[in-house]
């Protein structure tokens, strides 16, 4: 899976990345400076912090991910990158994983960010343990990216983009048991729920904030986000990341 | 100065490259009802909802004509389309006045189709009249639209535009009272707050909601905005022109 070429294309990515100051400040420092806001805006009430504080440290790195990575991979389709990359010895599985791995590198230092500023200073606290979260708010990052390229679907210029993303990711963040609980919804709004994807990753990081313990909900939770991801990559391959013709 | 022929005809053009767009179409005229109808069913009443719901019927009409805003002038700059108007008899004050003119009636259109999900789907109750709301929402969308617009004159390519939306909208959108009420937070955030020029727009919904016709705090905070937008726009005019060699 992780070829030469691959890692060819993570290298180049990850250098663009890093030349462009202001895309790398904003992925990796947004989902701390949201933690702070959000430590603020909570301040009165520490419960409240405890649950929705981790919620939103394990699943706002999703955002960056999400736009970045729609944004660069719409770049190198308009721009015909894609289209000459693809003429070479590389396959579109290279491609999407080179992705993966380049934005996987800026994600570990983002999350180390969060995840010791808020449990160190922030104060937050959290049934399960640190490096759980951690792992969780990678995972985040990761179906972010691929939720990102595979968004390119519905929009075929860099404006448009600025249009779908919101229109898709406003709703989505509603019903995904963000402001409300899956179980006090109502009928209607538990069956967008559950074609949502994200919904899956708010659930696993709601049972780390009740429990320490590996539960089965967790479980099921995550096979799922791992499985959206999974079944999100081979629509991508098939669909944004191909050689058009005519 | 200026001709209103021209500033209209770069009007009509606006508005129908916008609206050619299905997206935009989407963005602008269905998502806030879709939005609105969503969270009035994540609280338990209407009168739950009211609070919330009134401060939507602002953000989201800025919001979101921020965003559209925001990537039209640096477009119109990149691909060349400035520099071919400018050589014409428009002068930048048609060309910003046509776009002030685009926002006034797309903002319109947004505001009537956005207040009436509110009243009827979404139960607002408020102590001024709908129709004063409706005039709210359209002067929060214009305003939101200058801000988007000179975003967009300052910014060098259209990547950048895309990013100065959640870089500049979402922490004022966090601070601004619609996620959580504004006197249960620290003081610092509430001190930030007060300075945040997007915060115009939710204090003038709340104030509207609260008492009949809004008093001096809603007054206070539309001038503000117009005050805002009119600077906006200027700097707009004065960012904008023909780049000579």
């Amino acid at each position: 899976m992780i070829s030469r070429n691959c890692l060819l294309i993570a290298n180049r990515v990850l250098r663009e990345l890093r030349r462009d100051y202001r895309t790398l400040f904003l992925f990796t420092m947004s989902p701390l400076f949201v933690m702070i806001l959000v430590a603020g805006m909570l301040v009165e009430t520490p419960r409240t912090f405890d649950r929705s504080g981790l919620l939103v440290m394990g699943l706002f790195p999703t955002a960056p991910g999400f736009l970045f990575a729609a944004f660069a991979i719409q770049r190198e389709r308009y721009r015909g990158s894609l289209e000459f990359l693809l003429s070479g010895p590389v396959t579109r599985l290279d491609v999407l994983v080179g992705y993966l791995l380049a934005f996987s590198v800026p994600a570990v230092a983002q999350v180390a960010l969060t995840v010791s500023v808020s449990y160190g200073l922030l104060g937050l606290d959290s049934a399960g343990p640190w490096w759980a979260a951690a792992l969780l708010a990678m995972l985040a990052c990761v179906l972010g990216v691929v939720l990102g390229m595979f968004a390119i679907n519905l929009a075929h210029n860099e404006l448009q983009l600025t249009k779908v993303l919101p229109t898709v990711a406003l709703p989505h963040l509603m019903v995904s048991g963000l402001f409300l609980p899956y179980e006090d919804m109502p009928g209607w709004m538990q069956a967008a729920a559950t074609i949502a994807p994200w919904r899956y990753a708010v659930g696993a990081v709601s049972e780390l904030h009740l429990h320490s313990s590996v539960t089965s909900e967790l479980v099921l939770n995550l096979s799922v986000t791992v499985g959206i991801v999974f079944a999100l990559s081979a629509v991508t391959v098939g669909t944004v990341l191909r050689r058009r013709t005519a | 100065m200026f001709s209103v022929r021209i500033t209209l005809a770069i009007t009509r053009r606006i508005l129908r490259e916008v609206f050619r767009d299905t997206r935009a179409s989407i963005f602008l005229l269905v998502a806030p009802g879709v939005l609105i109808v969503l969270v009035r069913n994540l609280f338990e009443s209407a009168a739950d909802f009211a609070p919330t719901g009134a401060m939507m019927l602002g953000a989201f009409p800025a919001l979101s004509m921020y965003m559209v805003g925001s990537t039209l002038v640096v477009r119109e700059r990149n691909r060349g389309t400035l520099e071919a108007i400018l050589a014409t008899p428009a002068s930048r004050l048609d060309f910003v006045l046509a776009y002030l003119c685009a926002a006034v009636a797309a903002s319109l259109v947004q505001a009537v189709s956005t207040v009436a999900v509110g009243y009827t789907l979404g139960g607002l109750e408020t102590a001024s009249p709908p129709w004063l709301l409706g005039a709210m929402a359209a002067l929060c969308a214009i305003f939101g639209m200058s801000l988007g617009l000179i975003c967009s004159a300052i910014c060098q390519n259209e990547g950048q535009a895309s990013q100065l939306v959640p870089g500049i909208m979402v922490p004022q959108l966090l601070i601004c009272g619609v996620f959580w009420p504004l006197p249960v937070m620290a003081d610092w955030l509430r001190a930030i707050e007060r300075f945040m020029p997007f915060s115009t727009v939710t204090r003038a919904m709340t104030a509207a909601r609260e008492h009949s016709y809004g008093g001096s705090e809603l007054v206070v905070n539309s001038v503000a905005m117009a005050v805002l937008t009119a600077a906006a726009l200027l700097g707009v005019a004065a960012i904008i022109r023909r780049r000579t060699a």
